[in-house]
């Protein structure tokens, strides 16, 4: 063997390909690594010296840790209640036929074009307290349209506002698994004289179970994440991790590392929960 | 029967959840008097005419379209050629790259990613917190994977590999494939990338809250502002971007068609909060 | 030396051996077919030949002239790929006028060719037809006329009829043969299909792991399979696992195989009888085979598949399954599963295989 034709190549020929990508990674890297970069170091200094002590605020101050808790709370609420009303609509979606599932599908898709700030203002003109849904039920059990609306203001409204945004979300991740489910499979089981329930335990929820978690992994994720809704219906009235954030941002003297501390949990618990999001829908679905 | 009759009853209930703030948002816009009432009284042009009258918002919808002007121009010449590799290349650690960045604006919160902007270069000289300029390299961040995504399908759609294998087989130079080959075939991922950049840029609201001042405010944030004012008037501020979004829908779903993808994947990631 | 020639060609992704010190040899003008299974290096080799990619070692050589050295333009190779590779916003023309063009032939030299070209392959009448706009069949024509269009140095095949069904590929496997024939283009043909591999050319190579397991024409390659891999690739096979007794004789499941051409092998070797079904006779019990007695096993019926004018009856013997091909009759018909029936092996068209 010739020494000439000891290259040692390996799969992609054209290496320099590389080079393409260089815009694209300079522009994360400014843009988004240095930039968190920056909110992680932030975090870390307080007076100038490297401390824990933005840390250790918001561990011990009770402003930040009911700010996680409510987070929390609303999240989890809107993603048990997105899930629970997702999976069935989804299903009735799904059985629609291919060319309603794909006008419902698109329909599907209004809410996640809209910003926050519309999803936002929509609820005051429909739940508000002169809000179409308020004065309906006025007229039907006379109920008070100011103590009744009261309650948009506060995290149980933000649950129904983010709703409007997160059932669709669970839909178009259930109708994906509804679509890949072998269908052959619930017949055979069915045939072979299995019961509804024990097919449903064995055949269907080990095939959508993956899914099911992907969805509300997302839904929780996003309304962690979630801003313009809550800040166009509550101004920063509920405390709320994202909403803290932006105080600490807007109003002068109150110490930013704190902002950046709250910024870094915050970031962890998205990224990691919508890690999970991917490792069992997207990877998935893009490998076709 | 009653199966049939629940499912829908339920179909009807969520379209009409769905549609119901579009629907009293745009009845609002027209209506002379709105309070206290179930639907506006009187009907009146006025609302629109304000706004594209006020200094304040017309001039913060032209700063809109310019910030998603240049967001769509940065991210095209990025998103490209960055496409391009990817598809080409076949690498495993380019599609990791890839499925990070499409899931970017959950993993990393808008406002977290404003707060770094602040932190990093909020310095005097650099006049970039505050100005266009700032928020348009924030939102280029948000909005990547709606530039990036419909141009990988694109390509996939296309097995542009092979694409091009036989073109420079056949004797064709770079330029040559670029002109006769790639622009015409890459155009509506091209088109369907920038309409979904457009409709994210323009409604985007936490980056534009917090990196921008009273000289630049977008138009999201002065419509925020006007929600305070009277409710036919935040109707027909409102109005302009649920139309504005509803028309890029409903773009994307016809460009969608032509490279044979689904709008709502990629949709998924973000939007309406 | 040959007109394609490929000198201890390796090739490797990651850990994966892809061509293992690969030798081959195309002579001008001959369609010669590469058959293996996917993953055998035969696409691979294709595309090192069309200069996609570069081998890790070896050399290759094209009309002469080393290939390597060249550019893909400088090559010349026409390639037609799997999936066509059709450009979806040109029409048929343009598609097979694009070579030309990228080649800055003259407007009446495209136009000239182009036509003669469409005329050959019978679309003449879809010339401005979007490719989206036809038929598999059709745009299978539309590659190969885009690909003669440089009037190729060689052309190269992949899979090409894979993504089309039987009827349309049975009739496109002659018109490619055809085409081949009247425009004398060596031609490399990349296919797991054996039997398209057999009808088609003027010579096989089986590749499997990254190497030819045996080159050959086709009737060589189907009669004399060299391995037991080729065997069994290039079709239905019984494959006896037996030891030598001597020069003559085998043992295999206790019984004596008798042989007509002697193997200079020791004793007590393992060896792999190779005998196609309709070299496996068979016999209802009591009948006397003409042919004698010898290689006569008693087995039962386990099976028998209708194929038209053949029958297969799979027969039992001891616990090997044995596959015999008869001309479909009443006595092959009538056979019971479960029957005993006699079973001969003319071992004068068996292989033996070390």
């Amino acid at each position: 063997m010739g020494k000439r034709g000891l290259r040692p190549v390996k799969m992609g020929e054209r290496r320099y390909l590389y080079l393409f990508l260089i815009p694209l990674i300079m522009i994360i890297t400014l843009f988004l690594l240095v930039p968190l970069i920056f909110v992680l170091r932030d975090s870390l200094l307080s007076q100038g010296r490297l401390s824990l002590a933005n840390y250790y605020a918001i561990f011990t101050k009770r402003l930040y840790l009911s700010s996680f808790k409510t987070s929390l709370l609303l999240s989890l609420t809107t993603t048990a209640i997105g899930t629970l009303i997702g999976i069935p609509l989804s299903y009735v979606i799904y059985r629609r036929g291919p060319r309603a599932q794909d006008l419902l599908l698109s329909l599907t898709s209004i809410p996640l074009v809209f910003s926050g700030l519309v999803v936002g203002f929509s609820f005051i003109v429909i739940l508000g307290s002169s809000g179409f849904i308020t004065l309906i039920l006025k007229k039907l059990f006379n109920i008070n349209p100011v103590e009744f609306s009261a309650f948009l203001f506060t995290w149980k409204g933000l649950v129904i506002a983010y709703l409007y945004f997160l059932i669709p979300r669970m839909i178009l991740t259930m109708t994906a698994a509804w679509a890949s489910f072998d269908w052959n499979l619930l017949d055979a089981a069915l045939s072979l004289g299995a019961s509804y329930t024990l097919t449903f335990r064995k055949v269907i929820l080990p095939a959508i179970a993956p899914s099911v978690i992907a969805g509300s992994s997302l839904l929780f994720a996003v309304s962690m994440g979630a801003f313009g809704t809550a800040f166009a219906l509550t101004g920063t009235g509920v405390n709320i991790v994202p909403l803290l954030i932006y105080t600490h941002i807007s109003e002068v003297g109150i110490e930013l590392g704190r902002a950046d501390a709250l910024a870094i949990l915050l970031t962890l618990l998205t990224t990691s929960i919508v890690m999970i999001y991917e490792r069992l829908f997207v990877r998935r679905s893009t490998r076709v | 029967m009653l199966k049939k009759g629940l499912s829908f009853a339920s179909l009807t209930l969520y379209i009409s959840f769905i549609f119901l703030p579009i629907v009293l948002i745009s009845i609002g816009a027209f209506g002379q008097k709105w309070f206290g009432t179930l639907l506006p009284e009187g009907f009146t042009l006025r609302w629109y005419g304000e706004l594209f009258t006020q200094r304040m918002y017309y001039e913060a919808l032209l700063r809109s379209m310019i910030v998603a002007i240049s967001v769509i121009a940065i991210n095209l010449a990025v998103s490209i050629p960055a496409a391009y590799a990817i598809v080409v290349l076949e690498s495993k650690l380019l599609r990791s790259l890839y499925s990070f960045i499409i899931l970017l604006p959950i993993a990393i919160p808008p406002v977290v990613l404003g707060l770094g902007f602040i932190d990093a270069y909020n310095l005097p000289g650099l006049k970039i917190i505050g100005y266009l300029k700032g928020l348009i390299l924030a939102q280029c961040i948000y909005t990547l994977p709606f530039t990036l995504k419909p141009l990988i399908a694109n390509l996939e759609m296309l097995s542009w590999k092979s694409i091009e294998e036989a073109a420079y087989s056949l004797g064709a130079n770079v330029l040559y494939i670029i002109r006769r080959l790639l622009i015409p075939n890459l155009t509506p991922g091209v088109v369907a990338g920038s309409i979904m950049t457009f409709a994210m840029s323009v409604g985007e609201f936490q980056l534009a809250v917090i990196l921008t001042s009273s000289k630049s405010q977008t138009y999201p944030v002065v419509l925020y502002q006007a929600f305070y004012v009277n409710t036919g008037f935040a109707c027909a501020a409102t109005s302009l971007l649920v139309w504005m979004s509803i028309f890029s829908l409903l773009g994307i779903v016809y460009m969608s068609k032509l490279i044979k993808t689904a709008p709502e994947r990629t949709y998924i990631g973000a939007g309406g909060a | 030396m040959g007109y394609i020639e490929l000198r201890n060609v390796s090739k490797r992704f990651g850990k994966v051996v892809a061509l293992d010190n690969l030798n081959l040899s195309v002579e001008k003008g001959e369609l010669l077919t590469l058959l293996g299974p996917s993953g055998c290096g035969k696409t691979t080799t294709l595309r090192l030949i069309a200069g996609f990619m570069k081998p890790d070692s070896g050399e290759i050589y094209i009309d002469g002239k080393n290939a390597l050295s060249m550019s893909i333009k400088e090559r010349k190779i026409g390639i037609v790929f799997q999936n066509y590779a059709l450009f979806p916003n040109l029409s048929v023309f343009e598609n097979v006028a694009f070579g030309l063009r990228a080649r800055g032939e003259s407007e009446r030299k495209i136009r000239d060719k182009v036509q003669q070209l469409l005329e050959m392959i019978g679309i003449a009448d879809k010339a401005s037809s979007l490719p989206s706009e036809l038929s598999g069949g059709q745009q299978q024509r539309v590659a190969l006329a885009r690909a003669l269009a440089i009037e190729p140095k060689v052309l190269l095949l992949d899979e090409p009829l894979s993504a089309l069904d039987a009827k349309v590929r049975n009739m496109l496997r002659f018109e490619i043969k055809r085409i081949q024939r009247e425009s004398g283009v060596t031609t490399i043909y990349v296919t797991h299909d054996q039997e398209e591999a057999l009808s088609i050319s003027d010579r096989v190579a089986v590749m499997n792991k990254g190497r030819i397991e045996q080159l050959g024409a086709p009737a060589e390659i189907y009669l004399n399979p060299s391995t037991k891999f080729v065997a069994d690739f290039v079709g239905v096979n019984n494959f006896l696992e037996a030891v030598t007794w001597n020069g003559e004789t085998l043992l295999w499941e206790g019984y004596q195989l008798k042989l007509k051409t002697p193997v200079g092998l020791t004793p007590n070797s393992k060896v792999t009888v190779v005998i196609r079904p309709e070299d496996v006779l068979l016999f209802k019990l009591g009948e006397i085979p003409e042919e004698g007695e010898e290689n006569l096993f008693r087995g039962r019926v386990s099976g028998k598949i209708f194929l038209g004018p053949i029958t297969r009856v799979a027969v039992k013997v001891k616990e090997k399954v044995i596959l015999s091909d008869s001309i479909s009759s009443e006595k092959i018909f009538s056979l019971a599963e479960g029957e005993e029936v006699m079973v001969k092996i003319d071992t004068s068209k068996a292989k033996v295989i070390t």
